[in-house]
């Protein structure tokens, strides 16, 4: 069964990093280090989970503690999930 | 500080009329309206216009603090202060988003005492970020709606319009801008910066977030045939 944090990846790498010259994300990389979760790949990224998980992203959601990382984002999927 | 629902900032919701003394005010409305006439697509018009009429928002007060602060590498990325040199480069920036109403209001901003920076890639301009000290706080269209709920003290700056070009916000322009900034108000002796986000700015809100700056108040707003006020704290 592919995990939240598998398919969130598998859309970063094909939709976010093309060109930037990264092949693989760890779990716990900082994503808005690497140049991944920009202001406009964050925007990306929320429409894509909320539409590929069906939860709803709050605008006061957006914080580093639920979206620096894959592992974070995982979590906050699972919490978002869970109270649905 | 963007209706695209993309930028950095967010000029083109806000009641931007409010500047200078009555006459200069109307003279820039007027630009304003033929500038809008002339370069502006049909939707942009009409969604400025209701904006202008009426519109509902909220703000965050947004608080950094310079003492740690970490240089990004640039990159491509030429940064320096804005100077009225400047402005042709601006005013092609504005032209290519359809928004040549602020032009006008650029120049007289330099010379009301607004300060900036400006990002350039190769020699087009990229982005901007206005600022202003406690100074010539009083002159700031911002700092007159926002009355009490930032009041600069000696060191601290306010920091308005920060603006990347469309084409360059899916990069990392916005943060080494915002990096820049930070680091050449810390050269100059300043300690803090005031500024706002719009609640719903998404973009914005996850660059200010990530990059140590302090949420505070949050501020229901009203803005009414251009003048934007406090409803309520």
């Amino acid at each position: 069964m592919t995990t939240p944090a598998a398919t969130i990846k598998q859309f970063i790498l094909t939709e976010l990093t093309p060109g930037s010259g990264i092949e693989d994300i760890e779990l716990d990389d900082d994503l808005f280090g690497l140049g991944v979760l920009d202001s406009h790949g964050i925007v990306e990224l929320v429409g894509f989970v909320e539409g590929e998980f069906g939860i709803a992203v709050k605008d006061d959601d957006l914080t580093p503690e639920n979206f620096l990382s894959l592992a974070q984002i995982e979590q906050f999927v699972e919490r978002s999930a869970a109270v649905r | 500080m963007l209706d695209d629902r993309a930028p950095v900032d967010r000029e083109a919701s806000k009641g931007g009329a409010g500047h200078g003394a009555q006459g200069g005010r109307f003279r820039l409305a007027v630009a304003d309206v033929r500038s809008t006439i002339k370069g502006e697509s049909l939707r942009l018009v009409l969604y400025r216009a209701r904006a202008w009429l009426s519109e509902a928002g909220e703000v965050i007060i947004l608080l950094r603090t310079l003492e740690s602060v970490s240089v990004v590498d640039s990159g491509n990325l030429r940064m320096k202060e804005l100077e009225a040199s400047d402005l042709a480069a601006l005013h092609e920036l504005n032209r290519a988003r359809q928004t040549t109403r602020f032009t006008p209001r650029f120049a007289a901003d330099l010379a009301d005492g607004y300060r900036g920076f400006i990002a350039y890639r190769d020699d087009e301009a990229v982005a901007y970020y206005w600022w202003i000290d406690p100074e010539n706080a009083a002159a700031h269209r911002d700092l007159k709606w926002l009355g009490d709920s930032i009041a600069l003290e000696p060191g601290d700056v306010y920091g308005s319009d920060f603006f990347v070009a469309e084409k360059w916000r899916d990069g990392r322009t916005a943060t080494e801008m915002l990096s820049f900034v930070e680091s050449s108000l810390s050269k100059l002796g300043h300690r803090r910066i005031w500024g706002y986000v719009e609640t719903d700015n998404r973009p914005a809100r996850w660059l200010y977030s990530m990059c140590g700056y302090q949420s505070g108040a949050r501020l229901q707003t009203i803005t009414r045939f251009g003048r934007r006020r406090i409803r309520s704290a």
